[in-house]
């Protein structure tokens, strides 16, 4: 099964998150910041590495923008969904620039469909 | 002569900017104060032409067509000012335009909107997880005993109520400075119409009370915001809903009138419990027998409604009589430029 990428500052959300990707039958990795997303992303390869990531846009240390460019950056080709608590105010450019967006609160259903959308015909089974 | 020189001397010496405008818009006549505080507003210009580069077209038709107070720099290196259309017009049939200098109110402004803007990002995380987990336990509700799935149920039904005020707040405050924008593109409404009935259908049905959806064939399509204009249906059904009795026959329809296109929502229910039905449009009105009946809402549905569609250029009725029901019309310009137009040089 794919996997998932969450990067998310809030814990409760994380585990939200969590729960209903692996409710879907998705398999998760996680990341607290930024940072740790990117560095999630230069660490791992192959069958470790991510299929897709959910980013949240409002996180402490680095802006939204700046993270999905330096994910772009190590591998182009990795779709991010980005995650917002307010879109259109000061995340314009990179809800514009997402492979895919939902705001909050989450949509399930419209996110897992974004999610199988985005990783539909990847090889892994 | 000489009364007209003594009266343009008086008009330069008004430390405000004053414009006249004509029935077309055009721009007749700037004060002194006017060339200093706004002159990109120049005599023989269209005022729409002047305006749009520097302010959004949903605070140009707040002030031009609506008349109501807005707050903006005539260009970013100038003091903002605020500005006011004078509903009366001149015995030639021309307006006035005033703008004054309006730090101190801006900076207010700003500050309010700043605070709910924040307030509702820093709820909808916790509301997310809330919400979220809500929904889970419902998914699994077939592990939980009865009374622990009643409990997860009304949870959710809360959290999403939650959910929506904290919306709702966030749009009647963009909406009350000017800031609520439209995302504008052709929309058909027909589907948006069935969509908002049968996402609402199952809680209608739930309460004994059947819905009649009526859609005219063949309907043009209309520059409009599609989300804006399902909000508008969701508030209209989700309000007749709501405040019609067990067994209530609810109805939304659409049709082509004339140069309009109109969706309407009626109910054969209790009526409005107000007086004067028009309250029912005031931030937080709430009629009396909601309080008595614990009708849950805040009062702004209508408020936010009407603002949506009044930034449409359509407009609001509502009709409503005690033991009959309630009908309100909206009612979408096929024609938004035109609408404009209309509205400006209209029926003052």
């Amino acid at each position: 099964m794919s996997l998932v990428l969450i990067a998310e500052d809030s814990a409760s959300i994380r585990l939200l998150l969590r729960r209903r990707l692996e409710m879907a039958g998705y398999d998760v990795i996680e990341a607290h910041n930024g940072d740790d997303a990117v560095s999630a992303i230069e660490a791992t390869a192959g069958d470790a590495a991510p299929d897709v990531v959910l980013l949240d846009v409002q996180m402490p240390l680095a802006s939204g923008t700046e993270i999905m460019d330096r994910i772009k950056g190590i591998r182009p080709d990795l779709p991010v969904i980005v995650v917002s608590g307010m879109p259109g105010l000061g995340t314009s450019e990179v809800w514009q620039h997402a492979d895919g967006r939902v705001s909050k609160p989450i949509d399930f259903d419209d996110l897992l469909g974004q999610i199988n959308a985005l990783t539909s015909g990847l090889p892994r089974p | 002569m000489v009364e007209r020189e003594h009266l343009e001397g008086v008009l330069d010496h008004v430390p405000s900017a004053l414009i006249t405008l004509d029935d077309d818009m055009t721009v007749l006549y700037r004060n002194r104060g006017g060339e200093t505080l706004t002159p990109t507003i120049e005599p023989g210009r269209d005022i729409w032409d002047c305006l749009r580069p520097i302010v959004n077209e949903e605070k140009i038709d707040r002030m031009l067509l609506r008349e109501e107070r807005v707050v903006f720099a005539a260009r970013p290196d100038l003091p903002l000012l605020e500005w006011l259309m004078n509903p009366e017009r001149l015995p030639d049939g021309s307006r006035i335009l005033m703008a004054w200098d309006a730090d101190i109110l801006d900076e207010m402004v700003q500050r309010r909107i700043t605070f709910v803007v924040g307030a509702s990002h820093e709820l909808r995380s916790p509301l997310t997880a809330l919400l979220g987990f809500a929904e889970i336990l419902n998914l699994e509700a077939d592990s939980l005993s009865p009374p622990q799935a009643e409990a997860a149920e009304v949870i959710l039904e809360n959290a999403k109520h939650l959910a929506s005020l904290v919306d709702d707040i966030l749009d009647l405050t963009r909406n009350s400075f000017g800031e609520l924008r439209l995302d504008l593109e052709e929309v058909d409404i027909v589907p948006i119409v069935c969509s908002v009935a049968e996402t609402l259908r199952p809680q209608i049905e739930a309460r004994a009370q059947t819905l009649e959806v009526d859609n005219a064939p063949d309907l043009p399509v209309i520059e409009a915001d599609a989300h804006r204009v399902r909000q508008v249906a969701v508030n209209l059904l989700q309000n007749a809903h709501i405040h019609s009795p067990e067994g209530a026959t609810l109805r939304i329809s659409t049709a082509l009138e004339g140069e309009h296109l109109t969706m309407t929502v009626s109910d054969d229910g209790g009526g409005l419990p107000f007086k004067d039905p028009e309250e029912a449009f005031l931030e937080f009105e709430r009629g009396e027998t909601d309080t008595q009946k614990r009708i849950t809402g805040a009062g702004i549905g209508l408020t936010i409604t009407k603002g949506i569609v009044d930034l449409h250029r359509g407009s609001i009725a509502v009709n409503s009589e005690e033991g009959v029901g309630t009908s309100f019309e909206v009612s979408f310009p096929l024609d938004r430029e035109k609408a404009r137009r209309d509205t400006f040089s209209g029926s003052l």
